[in-house]
């Protein structure tokens, strides 16, 4: 049986219906979208002269987007990359060693992966910046990533990653919609207070330098105050080390061979000085011997230091905030260490 | 000149010969669906079985447009018409 | 566009709202419009040689027809305009390996290549009769809800829809939704959470452990289903939408207890054109040599069934396994039924089930490799033993993505499971409106704070 021709009002009806109730329940989340958009948590959608949030910004697009801001008025032509453990070097400490007149920044991403920091120099040279140093501040977790991890925090700004704004700003949309971001962040809108339990959120103030991206670590301040005590009453952060020296597997296989040899090709096409850093980290688990011969073996010799396993960097728990980070004064240290052979060596 | 109920008959135990299952009992309305191991995988093996037992030959389209026995007994009957 | 995208949900939304403004007249062009538009977004030359393909089975048609008195003649333009086809998809599919060159395989084209030697088949067997509005007959080659990866239409059902184009009823459009809504949670929160993980085992074959290789070769027909019944939903969902019922392509497949059976149930809209129009003809040809004929029958079908996949050994294989298994499960049946009375029903029917799976998952080893020595390889190095931790094992899949998608295919099984027994989605609708609109926030929220947006290739969009 042959349905009559309907006219478009009768079959326009049935679509209208839908077309209503869907925007009735798309209603919540355009209520998220349109607060997302407004508010900006993370920074993203506008540019700031300042990065300083509440909310604990993805670091990647902060230092990027930190670079973007000052690379017109400073000649940036030094780079720290690597882990969060980029922390103990500040900039000006850095430069000390380097030639007068050398500006560095710190492009850091927290978990950093080797992808990631390859993704970085490449963004760099398509920017025409200048690559004239490079410090790399790893540990052997870095060096075993050879692809970015997923997740809010290892999200990296489109014009590195080559992701479309439109995919990124989508994955930052779900980070913000998530509920244990979502509650804390309303909360905190609404009463002005962040409490140490949300997530996501930072309580601490500035926690970086808005030319350089230098981290500003509150901690410090604390031991400052507390002396002593600060490491006394923290036993949680400072679990016993073992007696032995452990070494670690190695981490470099074909993947990450391939990388590296990447990372070293494009530096070695801009003769940046490199200066390759293994973290002295607290647990002094020490880099495979493998892995320190390959890394000789791409970048040269006399430009990967191994700090890690049992010495006198690692032995004085004073170096450190907590397990995982040291503090400058370790970093101050490592550099005279590392740069000592140049500075001893050359007349200035 | 044979009945419906003769080739129905000879149909049963073609088909319980080739399906290797002694306890079949085809009707009219019964199609592959209501047939353990009746399949499109045997369907040819039955149609050719069936084809040496009556003498006759179908050809592809009139198999496909069998849609159950009944359809196979008018076809067969068909077939052997003078 | 991939289904899942910001152009693709303009474009969907944006046809939807035009059809229903403009009224019965203008719909079939809007539809076409909108198809091209698809087709045409990736690549102007994938429109035109679509088009042309389909013009050329248009005209084809209606010469096959029109000589319809005279058998020999027919034959000439029947066969010819298939050779045609085929020769235009092959040509496309190894003009890379022979030439060198990268050539662009256009995309759908095994699929609408497909359809179109199904149209003429069934206008040379009379079955169907040659289509002669031109609009139609390009809306149904080209619509761009099943023109990615299918399913494959059959004249009698997508065609003679086209020709009507019934506006859709109200519950048409609920259901549509909400099968679309399911085939993204598929996607998104099962096969995109597996995917990247699977595919990095099978491009470093090499270097993943044994254990690692096993994982991963037991995980791929999940991911597999959950990405192509996902894309499947949503491609009968959206069609739905505008008032068109597209065939079904899956049914439970991983209930199957043989390989037979698996095939009736996995790619259906696939599985039924090669039973249709390669295996019947072709077993009627050879019926007067018994079982010689049904196997020689099944093992062209189903290496025919592998090829269609993608040029190379490895697909060849992939179909030869399926066929090889469903000739020894011909022939073993009997045996087979004295093991099931043995060991009980219920038994018997989980191991055939495992089984099944078993067999599929080692057939896909075959279907991902990208040569034979690689598949041989992979399978020759399975393994039980574990090296280092339950890292390894999880290939490298995050925690978070575990729980996510093994949540999620719990949850789909059961679905499922009631969806044999009498649609769900259709029972959803009696229930009270607060308990339905408390289920849609639910899953889209759960969606769209769990899904793994980013990883958007189709597996099968690929043929």
């Amino acid at each position: 049986m042959k349905q009559p021709n309907t006219p478009p009002l009768q079959s326009g009806s049935a679509a209208r219906k839908l077309v209503l109730k869907a925007l009735l329940l798309l209603l919540p989340f355009a209520g998220i979208v349109v607060l997302y958009f407004h508010d900006d948590p993370f920074m993203t959608l506008r540019r700031y002269p300042v990065y300083d949030s509440a909310v604990m910004l993805n670091e990647e697009m902060v230092g990027w987007n930190i670079y973007r801001n000052n690379r017109d008025s400073i000649p940036f032509n030094s780079f720290i990359l690597g882990n969060s453990c980029t922390m103990a070097f500040p900039c000006r400490m850095w430069e000390q060693h380097l030639a007068p007149g050398d500006r560095a920044i710190r492009l850091f991403g927290n978990g950093e992966s080797m992808r990631a920091i390859y993704l970085k120099l490449q963004a760099l040279e398509r920017d025409s910046a200048e690559l004239k140093n490079v410090l790399l501040v790893l540990d052997g977790t870095s060096l075993s990533r050879s692809q970015v991890q997923s997740g809010y925090s290892f999200l990296l700004p489109p014009e590195v990653s080559g992701q479309s704004l439109v995919g990124v700003q989508l994955k930052l949309l779900q980070t913000f919609a998530l509920p244990n971001f979502l509650f804390a962040y309303l909360r905190y809108r609404m009463t002005g207070t962040i409490s140490s339990s949300m997530k996501y959120m930072n309580p601490y103030g500035r926690i970086r330098n808005p030319q350089n991206n230098d981290a500003l670590n509150p901690r410090e301040r604390l031991i400052d105050e507390q002396q002593e005590a600060y490491w006394r009453d923290r036993p949680k952060e400072f679990p016993p080390r073992p007696e032995q020296e452990v070494v670690a597997a190695p981490v470099i296989g074909d993947e990450q061979a391939q990388l590296l040899r990447q990372i070293a090709a494009l530096l070695h096409r801009h003769r940046t000085k490199v200066r390759l850093i293994i973290s002295p980290d607290y647990d002094q688990l020490k880099l495979n011997p493998a892995d320190k011969a390959a890394l000789d073996h791409l970048f040269g010799r006399g430009v990967v230091f191994d700090f890690s396993g049992i010495n006198a960097y690692t032995a004085d728990y004073h170096n450190y905030y907590e397990r995982g980070h040291y503090r400058p004064i370790l970093g101050e240290r490592l550099l005279q260490a590392v740069y000592e052979e140049d500075e001893g060596g050359k007349s200035r | 000149m044979k009945t419906t109920a003769e080739i129905l008959e000879a149909l049963n135990g073609i088909f319980r010969h080739v399906l290797k299952n002694e306890s079949l009992n085809l009707t009219e309305t019964t199609t592959a669906h209501d047939v353990d191991g009746w399949d499109s995988l045997t369907n040819m093996l039955l149609i050719s079985e069936v084809e040496k037992a009556f003498g006759v030959r179908f050809n592809f389209r009139e198999i496909v447009k069998m849609k159950n026995v009944g359809d196979l007994c008018a076809a067969i009957a068909n077939k052997m018409k003078p | 566009m991939s289904f899942i995208s910001t152009e693709f949900a303009c474009l969907f939304v944006l046809c939807f709202a035009v059809c229903y403004l403009v009224g019965q007249r203008f719909r079939k062009a809007v539809l076409l419009a909108s198809s091209c538009i698809f087709i045409g977004y990736f690549h102007v030359g994938f429109l035109l040689v679509a088009v042309a393909v389909a013009l050329f089975a248009y005209g084809a048609g209606i010469l096959i027809e029109k000589t319809a008195d005279r058998p020999g003649r027919q034959q000439v333009a029947f066969w010819g305009a298939c050779l045609c086809l085929v020769l235009c998809w092959t040509g496309f599919r190894y003009a890379g390996k022979l030439t060198g060159t990268s050539v662009l395989f256009p995309l759908g084209i095994s699929f609408y290549t497909f359809q179109a030697l199904a149209y003429l088949t069934e206008v040379y067997w009379g079955e169907e009769k040659a289509e002669r509005n031109v609009t139609d007959f390009l809306l149904y080659m080209l619509l761009f809800l099943k023109f990615l990866s299918g399913p494959i239409e059959r004249p009698g059902n997508l065609l003679a829809q086209v020709k009507e184009l019934r506006p859709a009823t109200y519950p048409m459009m609920t259901y549509g939704a909400k099968l679309i809504l399911v085939g993204l949670i598929k996607k998104l929160m099962i096969a995109d959470h597996l995917g990247p993980y699977i595919d990095h085992v099978f491009a470093s074959v090499h270097e993943a452990s044994g254990v690692q290789l096993l994982m991963a070769a037991l995980l791929y027909p999940v991911e597999l289903y959950a990405d192509f019944s996902g894309y499947t939903d949503m491609a009968v969902g959206g069609a739905l939408l505008f008032g068109l019922r597209l065939s079904p392509n899956f049914d439970r497949p991983f209930t199957s207890q043989t390989t037979a059976e698996f095939w009736r149930r996995w790619h259906i809209s696939l599985s039924s054109w090669v039973r249709d129009y390669l295996y019947l003809p072709l077993a009627s040809v050879v019926r007067g040599w018994g079982q010689w004929g049904i196997a020689g029958s099944l093992l062209v079908t189903f290496v025919a069934l592998g090829v269609w996949h993608g040029a190379g050994w490895t697909f060849v294989v992939y179909g030869l396994i399926q066929g090889i298994v469903i000739v020894w499960e011909q022939r073993t049946a009997k045996a087979r039924n004295t093991l099931r009375d043995r060991l009980g029903n219920r038994l018997f029917t989980l191991l055939s089930q495992v089984r099944t799976y078993l067999v599929f998952a080692l057939s896909l080893i075959f279907f991902k490799a990208q040569t034979l020595e690689e598949a041989f390889y992979y399978i020759g190095h399975l393994s039980f033993r574990v090296h280092s931790s339950w890292k390894e094992v999880s290939i490298g899949i995050p925690d978070r993505s575990c729980i996510v998608a093994g949540a999620t295919l719990l949850l789909l099984l059961v679905y499922e499971h009631f969806m044999a027994r009498g649609d769900v989605l259709q029972r959803l609708e009696r229930q009270p409106a607060a308990l339905r609109w408390a289920l849609y926030y639910l899953f889209v929220f759960v969606l769209f704070a769990y899904g793994k947006f980013g990883t958007e290739n189709f597996i099968y969009l690929q043929f």
